[in-house]
């Protein structure tokens, strides 16, 4: 490997880790928050346990997430210090703003956290508010740099000697955070948070259903999981698809790749998995014509597109499989309720082992959609780091020795993520209703 | 594709405008704000390892009593002085990515290890064997991280980072942070972050436990003392520059309020002063970023990038400082809730023990 795809390999690795923690940063405290409402009017019930034990789980998340967060943000000068001379002045503004806003976290969730004995029950749930919304926050600011790397805006063009480049002295910080991609990106990253987290929590409790501990906290745990993936997920096809026609008109050769158009032309197939494809579909999605003309990856120039196509839509199909697989889930889970409900019972939760053991790998397939996701709006960027303006290869460090970092970094991630699983899992048999199986 | 010439003159000596000197006065603040509260963090980490005596348990629990709270809140002050960095002065951060990765990686790791081993071990439903071991490291990473940090900034100031004409790095990563010189500042603060540690916590301990910390924060001003007075010297010569502006320029009157703030803070603890003792250290760190800071004016890394030169945009900063000066409109009285409840009294308006829920 050179040090260009050391330099990758490390910046992917790191955002790769890093991108759980904000995701559950941004969704968990939304959770906490509604369990917590909850405890406030039902203090009898396992509302506040639930609280109580997700607030020690989001304790050590948001160190993880708030060290992984600090080695990123210096990685930008460590890895592509190209990159950030270029960058720092255009879309610096979002990066600050989401300092402040993950600051915010930070404080409030020192007070949630260490805050259980000393605030009352009402101010406790008031303190957590301003978690959720400053972790949803600082995702959307995080999401404008994100979205402006994929169509860049906010600065004049000066002739440089291979094409235009940026002109710095023209940066307009505000402008450069409404990228065309903004509007669609950012309501997806936060939905895709929801959707994660919400599938995530219903998991841990629906494995314990599984195993027929069938108490109190573990039927709230997954149904507050549940309500909220499933909330979210009929919105996030609706932004995926809005999301995706917003990539044909502004990143034709993502488009290609991800959508996996080998040719241009109209009535292009919608591209299932093992070689099986609708007729017109992908055309027909684009704007509901099917005669609507997709550029194929034939006529997007190699200098527009990454190493192996083939893996962004690899990556889209993952996803889009993950956000499916979860919407099946939610779906037999509200009609088992429903039929419940017919029948004259309570809100009583399935005890279908098909239903729950899709709620199972519902916590799996959210963080799945989270990475592939972004590996389709990453990896479908390249060579590109700044799209049109910069490439990776011109942005990288010319200092020697990457490979030490990145191992040095992949050492520490795995020893951090192995010892967190372990603790987090300690946790779960912590609480006396998950441990004894009351 | 060759990279695209986009700062010609980054060592411009023209005088900053108005927003790089502002700019840069945010960076120092958000830096003292790092060195008092996120190094006394680290500092208490420092003690953890070398918790000894009859209350050594004690120690270690106070310790982690007193960070638990605010220490990410403290931590996020490194963040947005690196992004405010990045955002008004992009050429400079360039630079110093390329010139300094293995110190600032080291310092990573230590962060990491730092902050994933404090939360590992505070995890109290964990077996204890395994949370030992994880203060074991939460210490180690305590001295590792402000020992890089501060040789990586006595790098920015050797003249030992060296440009091609294209405005890129083309020394060798070694350059700079292992002269005696980078190593003692390192050293220095070390023991500087020790000082105010032991001082916080004689502050928040009581009876015998306060004296543990105040023996502790004497030995280390004497360590500080030390390192000081090894590393002063050597600054002449590794540091030249700096060294002129300490002396004869704008810088001088630093040389002697830092020191001044030290022996007060000294002295007061001698006498038992604690509250004292604290401010006064509080005012010797922000003496020595200032002094720093002044002495380096108007170069960012010493000789090839200057504040003017590494500006971004007036408007990018100005977007910066209107930013900062709003979010501080949020960020203060955030930050007082969380110190007032867990450093001060209880304000009445928000805590009631009484309608507190009991302790699980």
């Amino acid at each position: 490997m050179d040090e260009l795809l050391f330099a990758r390999a490390q910046m992917g690795l790191s955002l790769i880790f890093h991108i759980v923690f904000s995701v559950l940063g941004m969704a968990l405290p939304v959770l906490i928050v509604g369990v917590e409402w909850k405890s406030l009017r039902d203090p009898k019930g396992p509302w506040l346990a639930l609280a109580r034990t997700w607030s020690k789980a989001m304790a050590v998340l948001f160190v993880i997430g708030a060290v992984s967060g600090t080695a990123l943000s210096m990685e930008f000068g460590l890895l592509w210090p190209t990159f950030m001379r270029q960058a720092g002045g255009v879309i610096g503004l979002p990066f600050a703003l989401e300092g402040y806003a993950f600051f915010v976290e930070a404080i409030f969730l020192g007070i949630y956290v260490y805050g259980w004995d000393r605030l009352t029950p009402r101010a406790h749930w008031l303190v957590g508010i301003p978690i959720a919304i400053s972790g949803m926050v600082s995702g959307a600011f995080i999401t404008i740099v994100n979205a402006w790397m994929n169509a860049p805006v906010g600065f004049e063009t000066i002739a440089g000697p291979n094409g235009p480049t940026i002109d710095q002295s023209s940066a307009d910080p505000i402008s450069a955070m409404l990228s065309p991609m903004v509007i669609t990106q950012v309501p997806h990253v936060m939905l895709s948070a929801l959707v994660a987290v919400g599938g995530g929590v219903a998991a841990v409790y629906a494995w314990a259903w599984l195993k027929n501990r069938t108490s109190a906290y573990n039927r709230a745990g997954m149904l507050a999981g549940t309500v909220m993936f499933s909330i979210a997920i009929p919105l996030q096809f609706i932004s995926g698809h809005l999301s995706t026609v917003k990539i044909y008109d502004e990143q034709p050769s993502k488009f290609a790749a991800a959508e996996g158009i080998l040719e241009t032309g109209p009535n292009q197939p919608l591209h299932l998995p093992f070689g099986l494809e609708i007729p017109g579909l992908t055309s027909f999605l684009i704007n509901f014509d099917t005669s609507t003309v997709v550029t194929g990856l034939n006529d997007i120039p190699s200098t527009d597109l990454p190493e192996k196509p083939e893996l962004v839509h690899l990556a889209f199909q993952l996803m889009v499989g993950s956000g499916l697989l979860m919407t099946a889930a939610a779906a037999l889970f509200w009609a088992s309720v429903l039929r419940r409900r017919r029948a004259g019972k309570r809100l009583e939760l399935p005890t279908n082992r098909l239903i729950l053991w899709l709620l199972v790998l519902s916590g799996p397939a959210g963080f799945l959609a989270v990475e592939t996701g972004w590996m389709v709006t990453e990896y479908g960027r390249q060579p590109w780091v700044i799209r049109g303006f910069l490439t990776t290869a011109d942005a990288v460090t010319k200092q020697p020795g990457i490979a030490g970092t990145f191992i040095a970094f992949m050492v520490l991630y795995a020893a951090l993520g192995i010892v967190l699983i372990w603790v987090l899992l300690r946790l779960r048999t912590e609480h006396p209703d998950t441990r004894m199986g009351a | 594709m060759s990279v695209p010439l986009v700062y010609s003159s980054i060592g411009d000596l023209a005088d900053p405008n108005i927003t790089s000197l502002l700019a840069a006065g945010l960076i120092i603040v958000a830096l003292i704000a790092y060195a008092v509260l996120g190094g006394a963090d680290y500092g208490g980490g420092v003690w953890d390892l070398f918790a000894r005596g009859p209350r050594a348990k004690e120690q270690r629990t106070l310790i982690a009593q007193a960070m638990g709270p605010v220490w990410e809140a403290n931590h996020i002050w490194l963040i947005f002085a690196v992004v405010v960095l990045f955002t008004c002065f992009p050429a400079a951060f360039a630079v110093v990515g390329e010139a300094l990765p293995v110190p600032i990686s080291i310092a990573l790791i230590g962060i990491s290890l730092r902050g994933a081993a404090f939360a590992f071990r505070a995890s109290y439903w964990a077996p204890s064997a395994f949370r030992d071991r994880m203060g074991t490291i939460f210490g180690m990473a305590s001295l590792i991280t402000p020992f890089g940090m501060g040789a990586a900034l006595a790098a920015l100031a050797s003249g030992d980072i060296t440009l091609n004409s294209a405005g890129v790095v083309d020394s060798s990563v070694w350059a700079g942070w292992l002269t005696p010189f980078a190593l003692g500042v390192g050293a220095l603060a070390l023991s500087l972050v020790a000082y105010l540690a032991a001082t916080f916590l004689c502050l928040e301990a009581e009876g015998k436990l306060r004296e543990d910390f105040r023996q502790r924060a004497l030995g280390a001003a004497v360590a500080v003392g030390i390192t000081a007075t090894i590393t002063l010297p050597l600054a002449s010569d590794a540091v030249p520059s700096l060294w002129v502006s300490l002396t004869q320029g704008v810088a001088r009157p630093f040389l002697v309020i830092a020191p001044t703030f030290g022996v007060a803070s000294l002295v007061a603890l001698y006498v038992r002063q604690h509250r004292l003792a604290a401010v006064a250290a509080v005012g010797q760190t922000a003496a020595i970023l200032v002094g720093w800071g002044a002495a380096s004016y108007p170069y960012l890394i010493f000789p090839t990038v200057t504040l003017s030169g590494a500006a971004a945009a007036p408007q990018v900063q100005l977007a910066i400082l209107v930013g900062a000066g709003a979010g501080l409109l949020v960020l203060v009285p955030s930050l007082w809730l969380l110190f007032s409840l867990f450093k001060g009294k209880m304000p009445g308006m928000v805590v009631s023990p009484k309608g507190a829920r009991p302790r699980r």
